[in-house]
């Protein structure tokens, strides 16, 4: 093989692995596994709420986009089609109960998980819609 | 208006609520079609003044792919700025419909959606279907991103639409106080 079609053929290579490399682990990048991640801060619910409740500016800086591992006293399970929504409830307000409303993982084992007990959970916070405050990914911390 | 909604939801029965409306946008540009959900959206609706209201966390929205997910939070609506995005309005047509009746009624929906820290003015016709007791309302509306100062970087503008398609999609049950 003549040396400019080896290095034509080189070039060739590094483009495609390159581009392959960028489609995967760029473009097509896994979301994080949630249940794996170390939460950034350990709190109860009702702290967490009231943080939010008192400043919602300050709070949202604070935990909006952080993973938080929150204890307190499971109120209300919920179960729709697609997921389960566990309530820790703290205050009455225009949309009936506010608190922090934590939205499980579909694949978490919650069947022996009941109204009333004391729990920890941990999840990723997505803010106060002025009722309650959000997490995703919601897994328990046994 | 929120507080005084807030404050009637309270006092009267003729309140309608929801925390788990869902919101579904759609962007059909030539290069990449973009969706993205978002199932636990606050919304109320007095059906006596035909108020209306919903609030909606951005990064509750959940994409497909995570690095669609990451630009649209850290470049797009920037979410750690602007976190809410909210809609305050009225049912105008609200006397036209008969919450007693079951059937399908066709609302016309005027106010302010806030999105990305922009307010515009915004009329759009929806539906509500009545039944068992509860208002099933959908929409499909479009807004234009420039209205609410999203900048797209030249790089990616055939990747995103410059009108977003939004579906709304919400079971309100009664309020009992």
């Amino acid at each position: 093989m003549k040396k400019w079609m080896k290095i034509l053929v080189l070039f060739a290579v590094i483009g495609i692995a390159a581009a392959s490399y960028v489609y995967v682990f760029v473009y097509n990048k896994a979301h994080p596994d949630y249940r794996k991640l170390e939460p950034n801060f350990s709190l109860s619910s009702e702290s967490c709420f009231e943080a939010f409740k008192k400043d919602a500016s300050e709070a949202n800086q604070r935990f909006i986009g952080q993973m938080l591992q929150l204890s307190g006293t499971l109120n209300q399970i919920e179960s729709t089609e697609k997921q389960t929504i566990f309530y820790f409830i703290h205050s009455e307000g225009m949309f009936g109960n506010e608190g922090v409303r934590v939205n499980m993982l579909p694949d978490e084992q919650l069947s022996e998980i009941i109204s009333g007990q004391d729990i920890t959970i941990k999840g990723y916070c997505t803010g106060y819609n002025q009722t309650d405050v959000i997490l995703e990914h919601g897994s328990v911390i046994y | 208006m929120i507080v005084s909604l807030a404050m009637g939801i309270q006092l009267q029965a003729q309140k309608y609520i929801t925390k788990n409306g869902k919101i579904h946008f759609y962007s059909d540009a030539p290069t990449e079609k973009i969706e993205a959900f978002n199932n636990q959206v606050n919304s109320a609706l007095d059906i006596t003044s035909g108020d209306f209201i919903f609030r909606v966390l951005m990064k509750s929205f959940q994409f497909e792919k995570a690095l669609m997910q990451e630009h649209f939070n850290e470049n797009y609506v920037e979410s750690h700025k602007f976190p809410n995005a909210s809609f305050v309005g009225k049912v105008t047509n609200v006397t036209e419909i008969d919450f007693q009746k079951t059937g399908t009624y066709q609302a016309q929906i005027e106010g302010d959606l806030n999105l990305h820290g922009i307010t515009q003015k915004i009329s759009e016709q929806g539906t509500f279907e009545v039944k068992d007791g509860k208002i099933h309302g959908k929409s499909t509306f479009y807004i234009a991103v420039a209205d609410y100062d999203i900048k797209i970087p030249q790089a990616v503008i055939t990747n995103i639409a410059e009108k977003i398609e939004v579906n709304v999609d919400i079971l309100l049950e009664p309020l009992n106080k």
